[in-house]
């Protein structure tokens, strides 16, 4: 009987020093996430340029629109401004690629900077660590016959970053999942 | 008469063979005489020996210094070259010869973030082609070869590249 209470005990300190293990993130780690998290958000900057830039080819387009949609969760937003209206609209990602692409300008520059953190990413109850990032969009579209709109935005991205498993060549690899949620749009100025 | 000319040219080969040896062991009896000194001998036969041996080891630098850069390196070269392209049609073409270097283009590779006390963070795995693409797109080159798992033809297989 005195066996039994011990092995119960010892089982529930396992448990609640792996659930507080969960909790206690190495912060060098935490920094390799956070700085991955980051990187994503770079990456998309890099895409949206690509997908946004005249010169890109029709198929090149198409294929790096796959690859920044891979970097949102599914269903996610993203917000669009305007200096001549007040109101925000917010389209389904690939939605909001799809039109970049078919902006009726001659020339179109998007440039992202100023990306940081405005909210750590902070593990929630199921595991994920959930955080904000700000950018900063220049965009510039002019056209051959003098048409021309440049606009800056500040945008806020929700990341999410959980660990996942996935089977690669007959062994079990952990990894760090980044998906983007919704893009708000939080200011627009000339 | 048939027996005295087959004695003469008995005589005659035997002459011949003895004048030949007489000449070589004079040849050989020379360079002993050259090298009498048996310090001497050792000495040579020492040096010799040293000679031969600074070949040897030389000759495995010179084939490095000439060979082409490992594996390792020379895809890291390509990872460059993607990166810094000046035009889509260049990138490409480096895109084309790094896969030459793999089994398939869908070969896995695995991202180390981080790494401590043998447990390794991953970000998401990729595809070389996907992952060659990323750096055409990105530019982003800051993964280094780790680890190559090359098949029985000598292509890789698996790559695990570390930021």
């Amino acid at each position: 009987m005195k066996i039994f209470k011990y092995i119960t005990l010892a089982a529930t300190l396992l448990l609640v020093s792996s659930a507080f293990a969960q909790d206690d993130i190495d912060p060098r780690r935490k920094q390799a996430i956070d700085s991955l998290a980051l990187e994503k958000v770079k990456d998309l900057s890099k895409y949206i340029s690509i997908i946004g830039d005249k010169k890109t080819q029709y198929s090149e387009a198409q294929r790096v629109m796959d690859r920044a949609e891979e970097l949102f969760a599914p269903d996610s937003e993203m917000g669009v401004s305007s200096l001549s209206k007040e109101e925000i609209s917010y389209y389904k990602v690939r939605q909001y690629f799809e039109r970049l692409m078919a902006l009726n300008y001659d020339k179109v520059s998007i440039k992202w900077y100023d990306i940081h953190y405005i909210s750590d990413l902070e593990q929630q109850p199921d595991g994920t660590f959930v955080g904000v990032i700000t950018i900063y969009q220049r965009f510039e579209g002019t056209s051959d016959d003098g048409m021309s709109y440049k606009d800056t935005t500040k945008k806020d991205i929700t990341i999410y970053v959980k660990k996942k498993e996935t089977q690669i060549a007959g062994r079990t690899i952990e990894f760090w999942d980044v998906l983007l949620g919704d893009v708000r749009v939080t200011e627009t100025s000339a | 008469m048939r027996q005295k000319r087959l004695n003469i040219s008995l005589i005659n080969t035997t002459l011949l063979l003895a004048l030949i040896v007489g000449f070589s062991a004079c040849k050989n009896k020379k360079k002993v005489a050259e090298v009498s000194d048996p310090q001497e001998v050792r000495d040579q036969i020492e040096e010799e020996l040293a000679e031969e041996q600074t070949e040897e080891k030389e000759e495995p630098e010179e084939r490095i210094a000439t060979k082409e850069p490992n594996k390792s390196q020379k895809l890291e070269n390509y990872f460059t070259a993607i990166a810094n392209a000046p035009s889509a049609t260049s990138a490409n073409g480096s895109i084309s010869e790094a896969l030459t270097m793999f089994g398939r283009p869908d070969a896995p590779v695995l991202i180390v973030i981080y790494r401590k006390d043998g447990s390794t963070d991953y970000d998401e795995p990729t595809t070389i082609k996907k992952y060659l693409e990323y750096l055409k797109d990105t530019g982003n080159n800051k993964a280094k070869v780790e680890e190559m798992v090359l098949d029985d033809y000598g292509k890789i297989k698996e790559l695990v590249l570390k930021k």
